[in-house]
């Protein structure tokens, strides 16, 4: 009898089992494919490793303006591919290393639930106390005809071409669309993307991305917004675009990008009545689903679809099945994009409280206030941007786009999950000179 | 020497009292043993003893007023003798003390830069003279002091309350910890939902709900006699339907004269008053009050009606209703609610009913339960006209009715005479032209 059975080792799944096995817990970990789950095998991980060579290229070609003289540029796409499969393999090593050490058992193959004690994987039946759905999501494939062309290829799919395409088409500008898009357009690719929305990466505060789509657009990627694709014809692929016109655009390759699905087949959830519904499994903010001994965590609760909430969603659930009452809570989850320039934002977004109908006090400005980034950012923009309470000048929401956006954002995450107000963090010091100055300029001057 | 009269503990839970009646006024001279006051907990009211013989000297506290347990509330002793030093102090002065004692430490550490001093034992800070019995242990004295624990906040678990080590570890690990929104948001008079949901069980802004609004004094006196009402008496209420086609027609026939010979806007509710009126004067069982055991039946129809206003509920009363005509019952209707909306009315016009009537029918309510305005021993409530079946000799018809819901009084009015009020006050709504008295 286990204490413990998580179905799924991606990031909710691995870090939970690894938690619990830390706890003392006789815990097993049931994967059908890859430790490490989409995050680490074609995902987060392989995204970011390709994105630093093409950082790379950037720096280079931009060195003149530095002082530096580069000489001729080359690509060399193999060593970028066989670079990120070390990556990715050192991380795998971490991971499995980390199992060991907390004990959890690995068993290989599809887990399927047949009570709220049992599992069967190829045959076999393992009885636990606890089990932990984190299954994770795939691509979402749209209704669009001929959507199932060879040369349409999923977030997965593309990361494996072995040849730079000539063209890409993007369909959707969320996160994923949008790193992939700069990615090629960087190694060379003529990249266009089309977005059925008015804005790129629609849960990001609507002000900074239209900075990010001013970039984009500068380095040559063609987005065509509040559009939607009809059809798909081999190379040809026609959408409405905005004022309801038929357009046409060739392209070699075409990439899907128009969303995530929960992964809920096969597991054995209507047998059990696991309440769930097209966004994913139901849960409460301690992680239950509706039958209890199960509970669920990451993109199949269709809850916050990021690898960092489903870790944290996944300790949650381990520690209130092991008695230490924990609440997740989702106010001050960072969203990061890691395009060049690079995005990040925590809390709410201005067209939320509009929405919402708050009252709110702003303040935007541009990252050369700071030193640092004056010095190393020649020709190059970034803005913060703060969004706070009126009455009490509580932190609400903190988006930068610019500099190292992604490594910033946790203190402004610190800032909300603290609550804490305008004169509070007058109070922190924080390093000069570096870019981060310019987030607590941004907030001091709200009054 | 003069005695101090202290609240005693009167259970773990309760931290603190409302002062009742005083039974003894200062300067009387008393025996040990005789009742000082009544105290109310929100459990029960309790009677302090005065603990000696002598003088009472000075009380502190007014009925009403609110004081923690263990307070000094009053002195005896001997005639002239000094008691103000008894005085607990105000928390304002307190406060201010506490900030007093603040501001002279942080004097100190800048006047002794680098010089290592002593640490005075301030016994005030850390709430130890508020103790009057019980005590601190040493120990836990001493590790409220290395933790920086206020002991005002510590429950004692040893005897007599006495705070024990244990007691203030205890406080330093379960102590609510606030953000520092929360503690501005609680300085501005938010208060504490009882749940902890920031980092470690922190107490974050959605754990705090908004200052609420306080009731108008009008709404005070409203929520108090309703909830006295249903508290003493033994209400239940019964319905029935009254065919409306009288007042109905007599409804068409006078909006088509009003102005004319002097004919006001009668409307519906005024003629369903009217009969309960005409009705009241048979069954003055229901016409009456029932105040400490006693019953009492009037003749006088003293029809009280409930009127929305802004302000709230108001009731006026229309004294001897049964001396009024249905036109005058209309005009004295109108001129009360029209002083009561605009809040100009006379407070003789507010007291006196022996009856009530209230009308949410016009808002298309068909039944409800209306809360007797008590010593009042019954309520109507009038409701919405409506089609309802009824079996004739040629078929099931539909004809309107007016629903009447009667709550009454168990205690002195039995179901049957009730029914007996409903069904005639019934028939002369179906009849209404024979009681109208109206030429048109």
């Amino acid at each position: 009898m286990y204490d413990l059975i998580v179905l799924g080792a991606g990031p909710g799944g691995y870090e939970a089992a690894a938690h619990a096995g830390e706890l003392g817990k006789k815990v097993a970990l049931i994967e059908k494919k890859h430790i490490g789950g989409i995050c680490l095998n074609s995902g987060c991980i392989p995204t970011k490793t390709l994105l630093h060579s093409t950082k790379i290229l950037q720096v280079c070609k931009e060195a003149e303006d530095y002082g530096i003289k580069a000489g001729k540029l080359e690509i060399d796409y193999r060593k970028i591919q066989k670079r990120k499969k070390e990556v990715v393999a050192l991380l795998l090593k971490g991971i499995e290393g980390k199992l060991k050490r907390s004990g959890v058992e690995i068993i290989w193959g599809e887990g399927q639930l047949l009570s709220k004690n049992a599992i069967k994987v190829n045959e076999k039946s393992y009885e636990t106390k606890n089990i932990l759905i984190a299954t994770g999501s795939r691509p979402a494939v749209p209704s669009i005809k001929s959507i199932d062309s060879s040369n349409v290829l999923d977030s997965t799919a593309i990361l494996e071409l072995d040849k730079i395409p000539k063209s890409l088409t993007v369909i959707g500008a969320g996160v994923i669309g949008l790193e992939l898009a700069c990615f090629f357009n960087e190694m060379g690719t003529n990249v266009k993307v089309i977005e059925m929305l008015p804005h790129i990466a629609y849960q990001m505060d609507t002000e900074i991305t239209s900075y990010l789509l001013k970039s984009l657009g500068k380095k040559g990627i063609d987005f065509a917004l509040t559009s939607r694709v009809n059809t798909i014809d081999k190379k040809e692929i026609s959408y409405m675009d905005e004022n309801g016109k038929t357009e046409t655009t060739q392209s070699k390759i075409i990439l899907n990008a128009t969303g995530r699905l929960p992964n809920l087949e096969n597991i054995g959830l209507d047998e059990i009545g696991i309440l769930y519904d097209d966004k994913g499994i139901k849960t409460d903010l301690q992680g239950k689903t509706s039958v209890s001994g199960i509970w669920a965590c990451g993109d199949v609760t269709g809850r916050c679809l990021l690898a960092h909430a489903a870790t944290r969603e996944g300790i949650v659930a381990v520690n209130n099945m092991f008695g230490k009452r924990d609440t997740m809570r989702y106010k001050a989850i960072p969203n990061v994009i890691y395009t060049h320039p690079e995005v990040a934002g925590v809390g709410v977004t201005e067209q939320m409280l509009q929405q919402e109908e708050i009252d709110y006090q702003k303040n935007l400005l541009p990252l050369n206030v700071s030193g640092r980034f004056i010095a190393e950012n020649e020709k190059k923009q970034g803005y913060v941007k703060v969004l706070t309470g009126t009455r009490y000048h509580e932190i609400l929401g903190v988006h930068i786009i610019g500099g190292a956006a992604g490594e910033m954002i946790y203190g402004a995450a610190t800032f909300i999950e603290m609550e804490m107000r305008v004169q509070d963090i007058k109070e922190i010091v924080f390093p000069h000179p570096t870019v981060s100055e310019a987030i607590k300029e941004t907030i001091c001057q709200i009054k | 020497m003069a005695t101090p009269v202290i609240i005693p503990r009167v259970g773990n839970t309760v931290e603190s009292c409302i002062i009742g009646s005083w039974k003894k006024k200062e300067g009387e001279k008393i025996e040990k043993g005789d009742i000082l006051l009544e105290i109310e907990t929100d459990k029960t009211t309790f009677e302090v003893e005065a603990p000696t013989s002598g003088i009472l000297l000075g009380t502190f506290f007014k009925e009403g007023d609110i004081a923690p347990v263990l307070t000094i509330i009053a002195v005896i002793g001997k005639k002239g003798e000094e008691f103000e030093s008894y005085r607990p102090q105000p928390e304002e002065e307190k406060k201010e003390l506490l900030e007093q004692l603040v501001k002279e430490k942080y004097k100190e550490e800048k006047e002794i830069t680098g010089v290592e001093k002593e640490t005075i034992v301030d016994r005030k800070a850390i709430g130890e003279e508020d103790r009057t019995s019980g005590g601190i242990s040493p120990r836990a004295k001493q590790f409220a002091l290395a933790h920086g624990i206020n002991l005002d906040g510590v429950t004692g678990s040893g005897p007599h309350g006495r705070i024990l080590e244990r007691d203030v570890i205890r406080y330093f690990h379960t102590a609510p910890r606030y953000s520092s929104l929360a503690r501005e948001l609680i300085d501005k008079s938010w208060t504490h939902k009882g749940t902890y949901s920031g980092i470690g069980g922190m107490i974050v802004k959605e754990d705090l709900r908004q200052p609420g609004k306080k009731l108008s004094t009008i709404r005070t006196t409203i929520a108090r006699h309703m909830h006295t009402s249903l508290i003493k008496t033994a209400q239940y209420t019964i319905t029935i339907s009254a065919r409306a086609e009288a007042i109905l027609f007599l409804r068409k026939k006078i909006k088509s004269v009003i102005g004319k010979h002097s004919m006001p806007d009668i409307t519906i509710n005024d003629m369903v008053m009217y009969a309960v009126i005409r009705t009241l004067v048979s069954y003055p069982e229901i016409n009456a009050e029932f105040i400490d055991g006693v019953v009492y039946q009037y003749k006088d129809v003293n029809l009280a009606f409930a009127c929305d206003t802004p302000r709230g509920l108001i009731v006026p009363v229309i004294r001897g209703a049964q001396k009024l005509s249905l036109k005058e019952l209309s005009l004295a209707v109108e001129k009360l609610s029209n002083g009561a909306v605009s809040g100009k009315i006379a407070p003789d016009n507010l007291t006196g009913g022996t009856f009530t009537t209230t009308n949410i029918g016009s808002l298309g309510i068909e039944n409800f339960t209306p809360i007797i305005n008590t010593p009042q021993v019954a309520v109507l409530g009038i409701c919405t006209i409506d089609l309802k079946p009824v079996e004739t000799g040629e078929g099931v018809k539909f004809i309107k009715h007016i629903k009447l819901c009667l709550t009454a009084d168990h205690q002195v009015i039995d179901g049957a005479p009730a029914a007996r009020f409903l069904v005639a006050l019934k028939d002369n709504i179906e009849n209404f032209r024979n009681i109208a008295g109206l030429n048109i």
